[in-house]
């Protein structure tokens, strides 16, 4: 598995998005792609290419899951790694999300300044 | 030899002779003077005045003869008295009537037989003074003469005798009164009559000279047939039955009951019955055996006024009964009258008294009122109760109907109308009515109104019985006032409620609230079972609950649902509880509350508090995640004062991330929301997991945290991450709570069926007053706002419904100032710890 360089990020929080931008490329030396929705994401990703997907569950219009689904539709995108973002981390709720397809799910809140560790570690 | 004729007047003839007494009487010389003359006279060997009676011919005087009698079928004088001119037999040897008579053949050989009649005054020929000679003779009309003088003389004598016979009537009749004013006397001095009538009777017979006989009261039968019962009667007991009959029944009295006798005889005529040749009376009824004889009955009914009541029954006296007898006895049939009717008047009396002793006690007892009217319903008498009832006095309300003095405006009418129209048939009636007192109050009475008959039936009029049943009226509208007041709470009621039967479960009542949701009328809910209306799974909580109900009386609180008409559900409290009704029918009453809104609010209450929740961390994500990153030296070195201070902020936000995870576990587990992954494992790595986690946070409070070592094969049936949850709080309160450079225990000891792990510390340990509501939200132990130490307060409210979620239980051991232990006990998991 080759090592993750590019994340793209879906939080419709613009606080959040701007903490865990700060979190991931000044902390953790990403190289970034934010984005305020799915629908966005979607636009955006196939150009970006990215390593690994960060997706916060719950937005309005397309959720986390929703996006994911659409995505997966995306033959260049198929295959990149995908992880959840969110405060629903019941084992049960784990279990659901990662048979979605989902490589990871990333507690909320999460923690600053471990957050690329926890990355690094997908 | 011919036997001599009777005569045709031979009855009389004897009762003639028969009252002149001289039969077996001693020889006198008034009679012998004359016969000694008559011999004299006529130069015969025997003179003789010959009585002739029903045997025989008797000698009242003789001369020249020895015997004193002979039979009458001998006897010459037998012939003489059948006319009344003298009678005269020459030569008895030559006369074909008494040639061959043994006075001829033999001794006295009589030849000539002369005898001149003796006739009453009546008429009656009763006998002879005749002259006898043992040769032929014959008597010139001269000596004829002088015969027939002789006898008249005889005849004066037999007269002067007669008379004499009358004084001695005269002594009977003073006798007689003496005996009437005796059993007057005696009658008005006894207690009893009876032993007036028995010396009465003792008297009668003496006077009359009879053997026995009774003084018997006649009384008649339910049928109108008279009978008899004695006052008096001559014991004539002949063996030991009648004797015994005798003694049991003399004296209160014997009945005869028979008709068909001589007495009966002349009960049934009224008219005195004479029976002198009882033996061929065709109205005699015949005799027992062993009776003794009866030669002769006189039975005398007796009337006073023009009732017949008594009879005088009397028996053998010699010659019998005739007329003159009952006219001799007549003062004496009266006086028996007279004391038979007093005797049953004092009787009748004597019984009207006692009945009267008992209803005056009765009436004057009775706190009951009683009105006694005449057919009209007018009053008549009343007693104490009534005036005591209604206020009235006899003297207000005779004449009156009672009804115009008692009744008003609250008396029912209909009830009126029903005595009325009761009382127009002549019937009784038994009412409940409002009657008003003399002084206006109302009251309310039972009346029981029957209707009063004489002897014939014939309504005399009608007496009531009133009982106050004001009481028992007020108690009864209570009682409905209550009940009423009971029914209108139990329909307004908003909570069901139901009464069942215990054994069959079938609805004896049940209030609109309970059938409301349900959809259901009333009568299509009743007829349903159980079940119809309680979903199968809740069948082993309804077995729980049933036997709470056995055992205790009672049930509930215990929610489940119920099913609609539509076949939709709704939630259900019940609580219950077993009950009697008065005929010791065994019931459950039931409160079914619908808790459906209940259910809606706590579900809008908890999605509130998740909602709250996700929208408070969504800010709080930032705020964390910003003070981290400048915390964590992400944009640059701080001043020392702003390190400070952010540090204090980036703390609270910590604290309140903490917060919101424990409301959101709490809500869930509420909400039952929260999965639980149960699995069978050792114990021991959960505790050695637990003291790893939570060593750096006893590290900050300086504690010392210690594993006691614990039995490798102990096994749980647990969700690993909540029992770490749960270890966790109990370990950092103990951490918060512990003295620095304390000790914290973590054990765990088995038993057969469970498990305990002890937390133990060495902290101040718990306070009395904060045991109780230790494990409820938000509790702390120190509620000032000045809190020393950290915390939701919700710790030990999600470690309690945790535990409890894993079949376990949370509890605490504390002596204030001794520190605390507190432990969860967990069954002991039952599978092989190898499997």
């Amino acid at each position: 598995m080759s090592t993750v360089e590019r994340i793209l990020y879906v939080e419709d929080e613009e606080d959040i998005r701007a903490v865990a931008q700060l979190a991931l490329e000044s902390v953790g030396g990403f190289t970034l792609k934010s984005c305020a929705s799915g629908e966005e994401a979607l636009r955006e990703a196939e150009a970006f290419a990215p390593d690994l997907i960060l997706l916060d569950v719950m937005m309005p219009g397309m959720d986390g899951p929703s996006t994911l689904h659409a995505m997966r539709e995306i033959p260049a995108l198929a295959d990149v790694p995908v992880a959840f973002m969110t405060a629903k981390v019941q084992p049960t709720e784990i279990e659901y999300f990662k048979s979605l397809g989902a490589r990871e799910v990333i507690a909320k809140p999460f923690d600053p300044m471990t957050l690329a560790e926890q990355v690094r570690s997908i | 030899m011919q036997l001599p004729p009777i005569p045709h007047d031979e009855s009389q003839r004897l009762r003639a002779l028969h009252e002149l007494n001289l039969l077996d009487s001693e020889a006198e010389e008034r009679f012998d003077r004359l016969t000694r003359l008559a011999r004299q006279t006529f130069g015969v060997p025997i003179a003789l005045v010959s009585l002739v009676d029903e045997q025989r011919q008797w000698f009242k005087s003789r001369q020249g003869l020895d015997a004193c009698e002979t039979g009458r079928d001998v006897s010459f004088c037998a012939h003489a008295i059948l006319g009344d001119d003298l009678f005269e037999v020459c030569d008895a040897s030559q006369d074909p009537r008494f040639a061959d008579n043994p006075l001829v053949t033999g001794g006295p050989q009589i030849r000539f037989y002369a005898g001149a009649p003796l006739i009453t005054a009546e008429g009656h020929g009763i006998g002879t003074l005749c002259i006898i000679d043992t040769r032929p003779h014959q008597l010139s009309s001269d000596e004829r003469r002088a015969l027939r003088d002789l006898a008249d003389l005889v005849m004066l004598e037999i007269e002067q005798a007669d008379y004499r016979q009358e004084t001695r009537g005269l002594r009977s009749a003073r006798q007689l009164t003496e005996a009437i004013s005796s059993a007057q006397v005696q009658f008005i001095r006894e207690a009893s009559p009876r032993l007036a009538f028995d010396d009465l009777l003792t008297d009668v017979l003496d006077l009359t000279v009879s053997e026995y006989g009774f003084i018997g009261e006649v009384l008649r039968s339910r049928d109108g047939a008279p009978y008899l019962k004695t006052h008096a009667i001559t014991n004539i007991a002949w063996n030991a039955e009648t004797r015994a009959f005798y003694e049991a029944n003399a004296p209160t009295g014997m009945e005869f009951h028979n008709l068909d006798t001589l007495f009966g005889a002349a009960l049934r005529g009224e008219k005195p019955v004479i029976a002198n040749d009882p033996y061929h009376d065709p109205r005699r009824g015949g005799l027992p055996e062993g009776h003794p004889a009866l030669n002769a009955f006189v039975g005398i009914p007796i009337h006073h006024g023009d009732e017949l009541v008594a009879m005088l029954g009397l028996a053998n006296r010699p010659g019998g009964y005739d007329e003159n007898l009952l006219a001799f006895l007549q003062p004496l049939l009266v006086t028996i009258g007279q004391l038979v009717a007093a005797a049953r008047a004092q009787q009748q009396h004597r019984e009207d008294q006692r009945l009267l002793r008992r209803l005056s006690r009765v009436a004057s007892e009775a706190t009951n009122g009683v009105v006694i009217t005449d057919v009209d319903g007018r009053v008549e008498w009343i007693n104490e109760g009534f005036t005591r009832l209604s206020g009235y006095t006899l003297k207000e309300i005779a004449g009156r109907r009672p009804g115009d003095l008692l009744q008003g405006a609250e008396t029912d009418p209909e009830t009126v109308a029903r005595m009325h129209s009761a009382l127009g048939r002549d019937e009784g009636f038994e009412v409940d009515v409002v009657n008003y007192h003399r002084a206006g109050t109302p009251y309310w009475v039972r009346i029981q109104c029957s209707p009063l008959e004489d002897e014939q039936g014939r309504l005399q009029g009608f007496m009531a019985i009133e009982s106050d049943i004001s009481e028992t009226k007020r108690a009864t509208h209570a009682l409905q006032a209550s009940e009423t007041r009971l029914r209108g709470l139990f329909e307004l009621s908003p909570i069901g409620i139901a009464l069942n039967d215990y054994e069959t479960g079938e609805f004896v009542d049940l209030n609109q609230a309970l059938l409301q949701p349900t959809g259901y009328r009333r009568e299509e809910f009743v007829s349903l079972s159980y079940w119809d209306v309680t979903p199968k799974e809740y069948e082993p909580q309804e077995m729980q609950q049933l036997e709470s109900l056995e055992k205790t009386g009672r049930y509930g609180p215990f929610e489940k649902e119920y099913i609609r008409k539509d076949g939709s559900r709704y939630p259900v409290l019940l609580n219950g509880m077993v009950v009697f009704d008065n005929t010791g029918r065994k019931l459950i009453w039931s409160i079914i509350e619908d808790i459906s809104e209940r259910k809606r609010i706590e579900r809008m209450k908890s999605e509130f508090i998740s909602t709250v929740s996700h929208e408070l961390r969504t800010p709080l994500t930032s705020i964390s995640g910003s003070l981290g990153l400048v915390m964590g030296g992400a944009a640059g070195s701080l001043p020392d004062k702003a390190r400070e201070m952010l540090e204090i902020a980036h703390n609270n936000s910590r604290r309140l991330g903490l917060l919101i995870n424990d409301l959101l576990d709490m809500e869930k587990l509420v909400a039952g929301k929260m999965h639980f992954a149960l699995e069978v494992q050792p114990l021991q790595s959960l505790l050695e997991q637990a003291v790893r986690d939570n060593q750096s946070y006893a590290d900050h409070f300086g504690v010392d945290l210690e594993l006691e070592p614990t039995d490798n094969e102990v096994q749980v049936n647990v969700d690993a991450s909540r029992l770490q949850q749960v270890l966790a709080n109990l370990l950092s309160n103990a951490a918060k709570f512990s003295p620095e450079g304390g000790k914290i225990m973590l054990s765990a000891s088995g038993g057969k069926e469970v498990v305990r792990i002890s937390v133990a510390d060495q902290g101040p340990g718990i306070p009395e007053e904060f045991r109780d509501r230790i494990f409820q939200k938000f509790s702390q132990a120190d509620a000032s706002d000045t809190r020393q130490k950290p915390g939701t307060g919700l710790g030990l409210a999600i470690s309690r419904e945790l535990v409890e979620h894993m079949a376990g239980n949370i509890g605490f051991e504390s002596v204030p100032g001794e520190g605390a232990t507190f432990y969860v006990e967990l069954p002991l998991a039952r599978e092989s710890h190898q499997g």
